[in-house]
């Protein structure tokens, strides 16, 4: 029995469904319907979650720190709250003390980095870019430890880095719904799929930010400051985005799934 | 002095990356909602011109045979066609292979390269001097033409503006490993929403030299290839703008290919594309700037698209500045992020997609399962980054040594034809 036979009422039949289907244009000669409604849903949404940022982000980030600092206490991290200011807004910052390496350590750090260097780029596993990866980290853990040895001390102390951490934590959350809506503006996602995509973002960057804080002054406090730019400059922001960019991917595979089985939504070049 | 002068070049990267993700972004807009220009569709029942189909082969018999049934089974008149497979010296049974389908069919010529300069190039440009026919098609020999190709190809010749015209590179062996996922999301990008966007928008759509084709007498008149570059592709677009002829790109005219399997075999390949890319860039910008012809539009694009293997090195410099800038305590929390932005956005060099570029192009190719993969692109960014500037190193080194780049051929992995994207 054809879908045209079908008595009224009923769902369409298989073979329908595959006919539907069947008659997606090509993949060369797809395109989507222009939607500007998208668009400005995406700029709306980036806009008021912007301005809730503008007017909330020093609540927030105090929230967020004051928390950090009582779980680190409670696991028996020797952390304090100082006060700092960004952006005009008070703000509180985690204090913590590191250990200071002596010379011997650091030319021990700088011989083990090379080592392993060397080893990396002589082992055939595991795949060339973890290995490229674990080269870079201790490449700059060496580069690090050559200048604390010439230098004598980092251009940061831990109060000068914890107040760097909790700065970029604040920058990267007025960055990403600007990043995210004009990625999303791309892709006729309904208004309340777009301000979806952008919320879970930005509240998914808030708990990384707010544990990954935590977790480098707990770090940095048992290590000293040999590890402190390899975690901010491979574990800092470029940390943040990729799990973004899985957020959006998984949008993506939603609305491809949705495009794959509506006729609609495809329009022929 | 030194820490302004770090800001100053963090500075200079950002604004470039950030006019790269705009020229990409408007890409990805014009690909997905605006109106697409037609490519020659309408036309398919015109008469069809000869053609001259040439596939350069350097040790190739796992896949030789694979190629030449391909365009002969295709549905191009044979009496139109004349194929000229190059047996570039070859050290295997690639020969042999040749001269039984000469045997086989009157219109396969093959051609025996066995002394002289080696590579692609130099094989392409013996072949134009045996070819009957102005229009010419090239194939790379791991590659598979789909049915059709020839006639989509075939077509655009029908204006007399076009100098050459591209296709579509879809790999077929995406299933094998993660790599050849990944670099399968790069040809998207690059192909199904760059190249249809920047036809749309006629400014430097690329002819990639690996499924396309040209006119021979333009091809002629330009000096033919030169046998010491590494990307004769990029160049002969180049020269074919700056000469005032079109190239148009023909997104349904598929040809599926193997993409590397190995991690070592795309680090080489990588290599090899940024070493060409980078003299064609050298010896084209002056060129591009001031050739009468081209719009500003076109003129910029242009070098944009030439300086694409440029770009990874110049991200990679601006992350160690930020890296000295953060020993030296004098780090920009907006250009630390900024960079991190950029970095993570743009880990696909292939083909220079951004993610959001590559994530519209799989929706348009209904790659629901694959667009999971798109943080997995950041995985690659060291990988491509040192291997696009080993490449640039290489260019920097044959200048000042004025030496001659020798030809490397891709690893191939035979036989291997699994899922078709």
């Amino acid at each position: 029995m054809t879908a045209a036979q079908a008595p009224a009422g009923t769902s369409p039949s298989r073979d329908e469904a595959a006919a539907r289907r069947a008659i997606l244009p090509h993949r060369s000669y797809r395109t989507l319907p222009s939607t500007a409604t998208g668009a400005f849903a995406a700029l709306a949404c980036t806009v008021l979650v912007e301005l809730a940022l503008a007017l909330y982000f020093a609540p927030l980030a105090r929230t967020l720190t004051r928390a950090d600092a009582s779980v680190l206490q409670r696991m028996g991290f020797p952390v304090g709250l100082e006060s700092t200011a960004f952006l005009g807004k008070a703000l509180t910052a985690l204090t913590f003390t590191m250990p200071v390496h002596r010379y011997l350590e650091l030319v021990l750090w700088i011989l083990a980095c090379l080592a392993g260097i060397v080893v990396f780029t002589v082992l055939k596993s595991p795949p060339a870019p973890l290995r490229y990866f674990v080269n870079f980290n201790l490449l700059i853990v060496c580069s690090e430890a050559t200048y604390l040895l010439f230098a004598g001390h980092l251009g940061y102390s831990a109060r000068g880095f914890s107040v760097l951490m909790l700065r970029t934590m604040i920058v990267t959350w007025f960055v990403i719904p600007a990043f995210v809506g004009a990625m999303v503006a791309l892709f006729p996602f309904r208004a309340w799929e777009t301000a979806a995509v952008i919320v879970v973002c930005v509240g998914y960057d808030f708990l990384l930010e707010g544990v990954r804080y935590a977790a480098f002054a707990a770090l940095l406090t048992h290590t000293g400051p040999i590890l402190m730019s390899d975690l901010f400059l491979l574990y800092g922001p470029l940390l943040d985005i990729i799990p973004i960019i899985g957020i959006f991917a998984i949008a993506l595979a939603y609305l491809s799934r949705r495009m794959q089985t509506s006729v609609g939504a495809w329009e022929w070049l | 002095m030194v820490v302004t002068i770090l800001h100053l070049w963090v500075l200079f990267v950002i604004v470039i990356m950030t006019l790269y993700a705009v020229r990409h972004w408007y890409f990805t807009l014009d690909r997905m909602m605006m109106r697409q220009r037609p490519y020659f569709q309408d036309l398919y029942d015109n008469d069809l011109p000869p053609v001259t189909v040439i596939v350069p082969m350097h040790d190739e018999e796992a896949v030789a045979r694979n190629v030449l049934d391909a365009i002969v089974r295709g549905d191009y008149p044979h009496g139109l066609l004349e194929i000229i497979p190059v047996d570039d010296h070859s050290g295997d049974g690639t020969a042999a292979i040749l001269r039984e389908y000469g045997e086989r069919y009157a219109f396969v010529k093959p051609l025996y390269v066995a002394t002289g300069l080696r590579g692609k190039p130099n094989a392409l440009n013996l072949a134009l001097q045996e070819a009957s026919n102005e229009i010419v098609m090239v194939f790379d020999a791991d590659y598979t033409p789909g049915r059709g190709i020839l006639r989509e190809l075939a077509m655009a010749f029908v204006d007399p503006e076009v100098g050459a015209v591209m296709g579509r590179v879809v790999p077929q062996n995406t299933s094998r490993n993660l790599l050849t996922r990944l670099l399968s999301l790069e040809r998207s990008g690059g192909y199904q929403v760059d190249q249809q966007a920047r036809y749309n928008l006629d400014l430097f759509p690329q002819y990639g030299g690996t499924v396309g084709g040209f006119r021979r007498s333009v091809v002629l008149s330009l000096h033919g290839f030169d046998a010491q570059m590494l990307a004769e592709d990029t160049d002969l677009t180049a020269r074919l703008f700056t000469n005032g002829w079109k190239v148009v790109y023909a997104n349904r005219a598929e040809c599926y290919e193997e993409v590397p399997i190995s991690w070592e075999a795309r680090f080489r390949q990588l290599r090899r594309w940024s070493r060409g890319h980078n003299r064609a860039l050298y010896r084209n910008i002056s060129n591009m700037l001031r050739a009468p012809r081209l719009s500003f539009r076109q003129r910029c694009d242009g070098i944009l698209t030439l300086a694409v293997y440029a770009i990874p090195p110049i991200l990679l410099s601006g992350f160690l500045a930020n890296m000295l800038l953060f020993l030296m305590g004098a780090l920009s929390v907006w250009s630390a992020v900024a960079l991190g932005f950029f970095v993570v956005a743009y880990s696909a060099f292939g083909n220079f997609g951004p993610v959001y570029e590559i994530g519209a192009a799989e929706v348009l190719d209904g790659a629901r399962q694959r667009l999971y993969l798109l943080p997995y692109l950041f995985y690659l960014f060291l990988f491509n980054s040192w291997a696009v500037t080993s490449g640039l190193l290489d260019t920097l080194g044959d200048g000042i040594k004025r030496r001659s780049p020798l030809w490397e051929k891709t690893t191939r992995s035979s036989g291997d034809r699994n899922a078709v994207a």
